[in-house]
């Protein structure tokens, strides 16, 4: 039991990673971005060429990792979201349409760019400390790396979290979240805010997608299931909800664990789905989120 | 609103058979269009020796006709599905088991896909009813991931990631000619009917529910009935293509559920223009020859048109044969008495 | 004439920790014109969108023509001949004006298939919305997607218009307009229900008129009398501003 909890709340870390940057944006713009396991992707692949091939200090390339993926989150944002919050009326009824076509394409785009460049291969980066190393916690053994991983990988988010709850920029981040035109109206810069939620989400995913490449190398489809994973928890938690987010994370990790362990193990990945149907329809609005209103 | 079986009544279902013809001038100047296509499409292969090419062009027309179901769902309806490859695969699964297993002839494999493929868009629809945006998009992911995996580790049944060799509609031997006017054939039926649903009534309620959901409800659509109906034809349409499909290549395997196939049928419909009769053909004409081309050079062809996609949703949201379709109409608007029309259909 | 033609007995609606709607009841007669009032956020909206089948009641029922409409869809309550135009305009943005028109005509079924493109023409020749009506819809100004639903709302022959904010945004020679096509719709014997801020207008139209003040009838009546209520002067009146939104 020990070790589905303690296995299960290292995944929902990384899963919490993901589901932050992402639920940012949602609360932003009310899209989600379904590329977002790409960013995730493009931390992975820059930390793990850089330490296997480079063979640069493991605890360094995750510095370039985080700057690759908020690099990405900022491109992303100046290219193809900006429709989304100017000339905001006309695109009205359009914005949802645009949204899930943009990012499923930039999606795709990116899976398949990387394909083209890296070609299919699997390259599995280099481990915080040497792969094989294991220590104990709370009487379960696991890999350092993992362990290692993981608190980096929660400091950070944390940080993070920090930043956006107490911050000047980080409130600014949630008053356009709550009303884009009320924020406009007292004087906040909505493009600014954007920019850094993009970035901020971007640096999150490709951050673990860089932590995660030594256990999950880096490959053209590396971003596919843990994208699928932070929307389900996204979902779960309540689309835009931030503690949300973090608290549905930590929640699928240990139910994946609980369901590898005791349901079926080949169909471990597809538990994910399920969660994401029943929340869907028996409590759309998620743990903590809210319900809009419509008419 | 609730789901609520009541709301499914005999005057509504009535209605997909009246159909009205009002001032639905650009629906028919879109099937004119889509007409001229098809003539195009009729001579291509005769034009083409190459059985290669001839193959080509055959699988176009499938890709044409699975972007045709979806654009009823995505583009008219405005329900985003990512899910139209999961309803391919089912097709191609619905056939071959029954041929494999059950001694089905391959027609009549490809025929119950119909109902088969249907019946799983009508309960997907269902699923779905609540839901837009985001979440529709985010649920139809899920459904096809649980269905590809399913069939992916129901190795006993499916053979897996191997696939599941079926005999071909007209034997290894067969004309490739047969094959490629089989499925044209079934093109033509399929825009037919889609021509007709949408410049009747009914087409006026699938946009209405694509442009604001809870308006149409409040004007008297019944949403639940047609959303789901949406679901229904839309499946069973992508369902019709994979059943014809696996009888082409002779193999069903779960390779056709990825969603980066999803993404190639869409983008089809997306570059050729969304919520247009003849938008998906066009696309499928322009976009499936030219991935087997690129593929000689070893390039990804989703590199490109997932670009392309990105491209047209950003700069060009009408599409390719939706621009020319815009301009003829407000051409023919302008010389009749009509006053000037816009090519803000978007 | 004995029943009402809408009869709304003892309606509340809660949101969360907000009571929208508590305890509201009032009956409409066949070929009335009545107008609603109350500061904002008193529940107008909610009032109708509970007569419309948007929300649920908590409690209490709605009757039209003494049949029990609270529980049905929207659609299926638009189908029984009540019209709705909301407050934030929703109308078909990628659908031509007449389409728009014409597919509340089908979906609503009232009245014939055969008149419903004629009757568009009519309607729209009225709001001067002719000269547009192969646009698309979103090519339309505020003002005019306002007049578009406005006359959407009277496409099918409605039993009951209720219409939110009607005025709001509208030029005044087209407010007049609007004004003059609900008499006549009342003339006809329809019954028009308003909620509009726009007080000087209710005034010189509808014969009577119905206060909320935080989700609670205040007044019911005359026009003259409710004017003049005490708690209708106090709780919205006395502070009202003509140049609200
Ligand atoms: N769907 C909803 N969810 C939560 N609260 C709601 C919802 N609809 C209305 N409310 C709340 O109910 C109260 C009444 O709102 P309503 O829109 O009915 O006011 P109104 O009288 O129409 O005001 P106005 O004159 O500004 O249009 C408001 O406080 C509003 O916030
Ligand atoms: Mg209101």
């Amino acid at each position: 039991m020990m070790e589905i909890l303690v296995t299960g709340a290292i995944m929902g870390t990384f899963y919490a990673m993901l589901a932050l940057g992402l639920s940012l944006i949602f609360g932003i713009l009310k899209v989600v971005n379904f590329a977002h396991g790409e960013f995730f992707m493009i931390g992975a692949y820059t930390y793990a060429i850089l330490t296997r091939t480079f063979g640069v200090t493991s605890f360094l390339a995750v510095l370039p990792a985080a700057l690759m993926g908020i690099a990405a989150g900022l491109i992303v944002e100046r290219l193809l979201m900006r429709p989304l919050y100017q000339r905001y009326m006309e695109w009205a009824t359009l914005r949802d349409e645009y949204a899930v076509i943009v990012t499923f394409g930039l999606s795709l785009f990116l899976i398949n760019l990387a394909n083209q460049v890296f070609g299919p291969y699997q390259i599995s980066g280099a481990g915080l400390v040497p792969l094989r190393e294991r220590m104990q916690v709370g009487g379960v053994t696991l890999s350092t790396h993992r362990v290692l991983a993981s608190i980096l990988g929660a400091s950070i988010l944390l940080a993070a979290y920090l930043l956006i709850k107490y911050t000047y920029w980080g409130k600014a981040v949630q008053a356009v979240a709550q009303n884009r035109f009320g924020a406009a109206i007292a004087g906040i810069d909505s493009t600014r805010v954007s920019l850094i939620v993009f970035g901020i989400s971007g640096g999150l995913a490709a951050v673990a997608g860089a932590l995660l490449s030594p256990i999950f190398p880096a490959e053209p489809f590396a971003g596919a299931f843990p994208a699928v994973k932070s929307f389900v928890v996204v979902v779960l938690g309540g689309m835009g909800s931030l503690p949300g987010s973090i608290i549905g994370a930590y929640l699928l990790g240990i139910l994946e664990q609980v369901g590898a362990v005791y349901v079926s193990y080949t169909y471990r990945d597809t538990f994910a789905f399920l969660v994401l149907i029943l929340t869907l329809l028996l409590r759309p609005q998620g743990i903590l989120g809210e319900r809009v209103r419509e008419v | 609103m609730r789901a609520d079986w009541r709301v499914f009544n005999a005057r509504d279902i009535g209605m997909v058979l009246r159909i009205s013809f009002g001032a639905w001038r650009r629906q028919w100047l879109d099937l004119a269009l889509t007409f001229g296509m098809l003539i195009l499409a009729a001579i291509l292969p005769l034009g083409i020796p190459s059985i290669y090419w001839q193959g080509v062009l055959t699988v176009t027309l499938v890709y044409a006709l699975a972007s045709t179901g979806w654009n009823i769902l995505g583009g008219f309806t405005g329900q985003f599905s990512l899910a139209p490859a999961t309803f391919l695969m089912l097709g191609m699964y619905t056939s071959a088991l029954l041929v494999h297993y059950r001694g089905w002839p391959p027609v009549a494999g490809i025929l119950a896909t119909l109902p088969v493929t249907s019946v799983i868009g009508m309960v997907l629809g269902l699923l779905c009813l609540r839901l837009r945006g985001p979440y529709l998009a985010l649920t139809t992911v899920a459904f096809s991931e649980i269905t590809r995996n399913l069939i992916r580790f129901s190795y006993n049944f499916t053979r897996g990631d191997l696939g599941l060799s079926v005999p071909t509609l007209y034997g290894m031997e067969g004309n490739r000619l047969y094959y490629y006017y089989t499925i044209y054939l079934l093109n033509i039926a399929v825009i037919l009917a889609v021509h007709l649903l949408m410049s009747s009534r009914v087409g006026l309620y699938l946009r209405s529910i694509r442009d604001d959901e809870v308006a149409a409800a409040g004007r008297g659509v019944n949403t639940v009935l047609w959303k789901t109906m949406a679901f229904t034809i839309s499946s069973s349409i992508c369902g019709l293509a994979g059943g014809y499909y696996v009888h082409f290549i002779g193999l069903a395997s779960p390779e056709m559920g990825l969603l980066l196939q999803a993404g190639f049928i869409i983008s089809m419909a997306v570059i050729g223009g969304m919520g247009t009769l003849g938008g998906p053909l066009a696309g499928a004409m322009l976009l499936y020859p030219l991935s087997e081309y690129v593929r000689r050079f070893g390039i990804q062809y989703m590199v490109i048109f997932s670009f392309l996609m990105i491209l047209m949703i950003r700069f060009w949201k009408a599409g390719i044969y939706g621009t020319i379709l815009n301009i003829m109409d407000r051409w023919v608007t302008s010389s009749g008495s009509a006053p000037a029309l816009g090519s803000k259909y978007l | 004439m004995e029943v009402p033609l809408l009869w709304v007995q003892n309606i509340s609606k809660r949101f969360g920790g907000l009571q929208a709607l508590s305890g509201v009841s009032f009956k409409l007669e066949e070929g009335e014109l009545v107008g609603l009032i109350g500061p904002n956020a008193s529940g107008k909206t909610t009032l109708l969108n509970v007569i419309n089948g948007y929300h649920t009641p908590d409690s209490g029922w709605i009757r039209l023509r003494g049949e029990r409409i609270n529980g049905l869809s929207p659609f299926q309550i638009a189908r029984k001949g009540v019209a709705r135009m909301f407050q934030i305009t929703h109308i078909f943005p990628r659908m031509s004006v007449l389409e728009n028109m014409l597919t509340v005509g089908y979906a609503i079924g009232r009245i014939p298939a055969k008149s419903l493109v004629h009757r568009a023409h009519e309607i729209l020749d009225q709001l001067s919305l002719r000269d547009w009506i192969y646009e698309p819809a979103a090519s339309l100004s505020g003002g005019q997607r306002k007049l578009l639903e406005f006359g959407a709302c009277f496409m099918a022959a409605p039993r009951l218009a209720l219409l939110d904010e009607p005025f709001a945004g509208v030029h005044p020679e087209l407010k007049a307009v609007m004004e003059r096509f609900i008499q006549s719709y009342h003339a006809e014997g329809g019954t028009v229900f308003i909620v509009s801020h726009d007080i000087p207008a209710l005034v010189s139209i509808c014969p009577r008129l119905i206060a909320l003040h935080a989700g609670v009838l205040l007044a019911d009546g005359p026009t003259e009398q409710v004017i003049r209520d005490e708690a209708v002067l106090e709780s919205y009146l006395g502070s009202y501003t003509p140049s609200e939104v």
